[in-house]
């Protein structure tokens, strides 16, 4: 019980502090995620480069993807010689070489996402170990 | 079967080997609940902190979408399922929150958005979907409504559910049978459409 005392608080410090701080977890798993959350490029095309005047019926159907007919228009002859480009109300971003995301999904995956966690699993066992503790000290109270 | 004689001094051993093994048992249950407590709660602390950034956040356009980037939210009323959608389908993002497979269509673009959960935890719900039923993505500027057209099974090795079809598609995927313990053999499919009506704008605090 004492090293239990000891450890209890050490543990949980450790334990909200790699859930709160990156630490040596930044730029590895969620460090891009504390930043404002991108507006999508049609999102951006939606709200900069059309207006309800331009297109009157679909406001925000404008996307940056392959679908040409769905092109926003724009009066920066420069950004007409970029196939997929993406829509933004920075004039800075414009003279930048824009890409978006792939439509296709990667070759590299051979499957579809493994969607089990082990959680379960662990949680069971924890049950079933729990039920034994306490079937033994029936057992050993009964035989004392 | 362990047999003991009573009231002899021989049972002492098997008593004090009764109560290590029950301390032993004792302590690796703890340590699992507690383990799964963490686990869920931590998805749990970390759904409604970005959440809340995402209902927030400020707009902007970035050129790439690096893995654990938070890019958006999918609910299902009916059936009551609310999850942050972060891009990504590694299992570390898959314990905290749904993944967006990267390659797949963005929220509002042309093409198959496919979007992986666990049926233990935020997809669980999923079993309950039936075909019509509303799917409301938001992004950080916008709302997509999809409509749900179909479910099914296929083995994990069928890619073509997440090919693109060119049209206005969402794709949530999780393993099935929601009641199997541990890797599951198949998954479980839900096919959606956008519904033609635009894309709202979500109600925001904008930041100075």
């Amino acid at each position: 019980m004492r090293a239990l005392r000891t450890l209890l608080p050490a543990l949980c410090t450790a334990l909200l502090c790699a859930t709160f701080i990156p630490g040596a977890r930044a730029g590895v798993l969620f460090a891009p995620a504390y930043t404002d959350v991108p507006a999508m490029p049609n999102d951006a095309a939606s709200n900069a480069t059309t207006t309800p005047a331009d297109q009157p019926s679909q406001p925000s159907e404008v996307t940056p993807t392959s679908d040409n007919s769905q092109q926003p228009v724009s009066t920066d002859q420069s950004q007409a010689t970029q196939p997929q480009a993406a829509p933004s109300t920075d004039r800075s971003q414009m003279s930048q070489p824009q890409t978006t995301p792939s439509t296709s999904p990667d070759d590299s995956n051979k499957e579809l996402p493994k969607t089990a966690s082990p959680t379960p699993l662990i949680g069971l066992i924890g049950m079933l170990s729990l039920a034994t503790a306490l079937g033994l000290r029936q057992f050993a109270k009964r035989i004392s | 079967m362990i047999s003991v004689r009573q009231g002899d001094g021989s049972s002492a051993p098997v008593l004090a080997f009764l109560k290590r093994t029950q301390y032993v048992f004792l302590w690796v249950g703890l340590i699992a609940l507690s383990y799964v407590g963490y686990v869920l709660a931590d998805a749990q602390i970390y759904q409604a902190y970005q959440s809340w950034r995402l209902e927030h956040s400020t707009k902007r356009d970035l050129r790439a979408l690096p893995s654990g980037l938070v890019i958006g939210k999918v609910e299902i009323p009916r059936i009551g399922l609310s999850a942050v959608v972060v891009q990504g389908d590694s299992q570390g993002i898959l314990s905290r929150a749904v993944g967006h497979i990267p390659g797949t269509a963005l929220p509002g673009q042309s093409g198959n958005m496919v979007i992986a959960g666990h049926r233990d935890s935020f997809f669980r719900s999923l079993r309950k979907v039936h075909p019509g039923d509303r799917i409301i993505l938001e992004s950080a500027a916008a709302f997509y409504d999809y409509q749900v057209e179909s479910t099914s099974v296929v083995a994990p090795t069928d890619l073509s559910v997440i090919q693109d079809s060119g049209q206005r598609q969402l794709t949530l995927i999780t393993c099935y049978p929601f009641s199997w313990i541990g890797s599951a053999p198949n998954r479980f499919i839900v096919h959606a459409r956008q519904i033609d009506s635009p894309p709202s704008p979500p109600p925001r605090t904008s930041q100075p």
